[in-house]
């Protein structure tokens, strides 16, 4: 999951650092990947705690 | 009489609409302030949800906050899903926040206020300001990973705010308040992640 969050943090950042015309659907797929991978954490740490 | 209804609507709706036409004229430069300024709280928004995140898994090992760990990570998570969806809405009706010709990045922001040319600015980011975003990792992420270690844990998360606070205002003292802001919210997931990583450390001793 730790994976899956940083690979959409790098997709994040490729799409703030480098702007272009595939700029926003990079965005969304690296937001939703890490917003994704977040939830499932987040959901993950609950059941731990 | 219906005549004359439609004219005077008419003649309401073409001065509304030389109006308007004559205002965003005037107001060309603003909307244009107003639109790179969108934009930059749009990627300190994204920002910010990954800081989240980051505090979130942070605040998991600190025993006063770790029920507030999730919160925080589902906070960060529905930001950044939600700005990334409205920034692909934008850029369909040609209004794309991040990214797009005129996009205004932070590391262009840093580039492009000192440099004078496109070229030289994309220069400048390979020489200096992608060893200085190094550096700054490391002189953020070396004292999150020295307080998180050596601090004592109960009390911990003042001591990270304290730590954080100064880093802040050292950063609008250097930069100025808009521009120390965006290099503190730079800086700050980094010191988190040392901090993560010194409680990671600090529990595998325990354990073993």
């Amino acid at each position: 999951l730790l994976i899956g969050l940083a690979i959409g943090v790098i997709l994040l950042v490729i799409a703030t650092a480098f702007p272009s015309t595939m700029a926003p659907y990079l965005a969304l797929a690296g937001g939703i990947i890490a917003g994704g991978t977040a939830l499932a954490l987040a959901k993950r740490i609950e059941e731990e705690l | 009489v219906s005549g004359d209804k439609a004219l005077l609507g008419l003649t309401g709706l073409a001065s509304v609409a030389s109006a308007y036409a004559m205002l965003t004229m005037q107001l060309q430069p603003l909307v244009q302030t107003f639109q790179n300024l969108a934009k930059q709280i749009f990627v300190l928004g994204i920002w910010i949800g990954v800081l989240f995140i980051v505090s979130g898994l942070v605040v998991r090992y600190i025993p006063d906050l770790s029920a507030s760990s999730p919160k925080l990570i589902r906070g960060g998570a529905y930001l950044l899903v939600g700005l990334a969806v409205l920034n692909l809405l934008f850029s369909a009706f040609g209004i794309p926040l991040m990214g797009g010709p005129t996009g205004g990045t932070v590391m262009q922001l840093l580039a492009s206020s000192v440099a004078p040319s496109i070229y030289a600015s994309q220069l400048l980011l390979m020489i200096i300001v992608i060893p200085l975003f190094l550096g700054v990792f490391m002189l953020s992420f070396g004292p999150g990973f020295l307080v998180g270690y050596f601090g004592n844990v109960p009390t911990l998360h003042k001591y990270h705010l304290i730590v954080l606070g100064i880093m802040l205002l050292m950063c609008m003292a250097i930069f100025g308040t808009a521009l120390g802001f965006i290099i503190w919210m730079l800086l700050a997931p980094y010191y988190l992640l040392g901090a993560c990583v010194a409680y990671m450390v600090r529990r595998g001793a325990e354990l073993a």
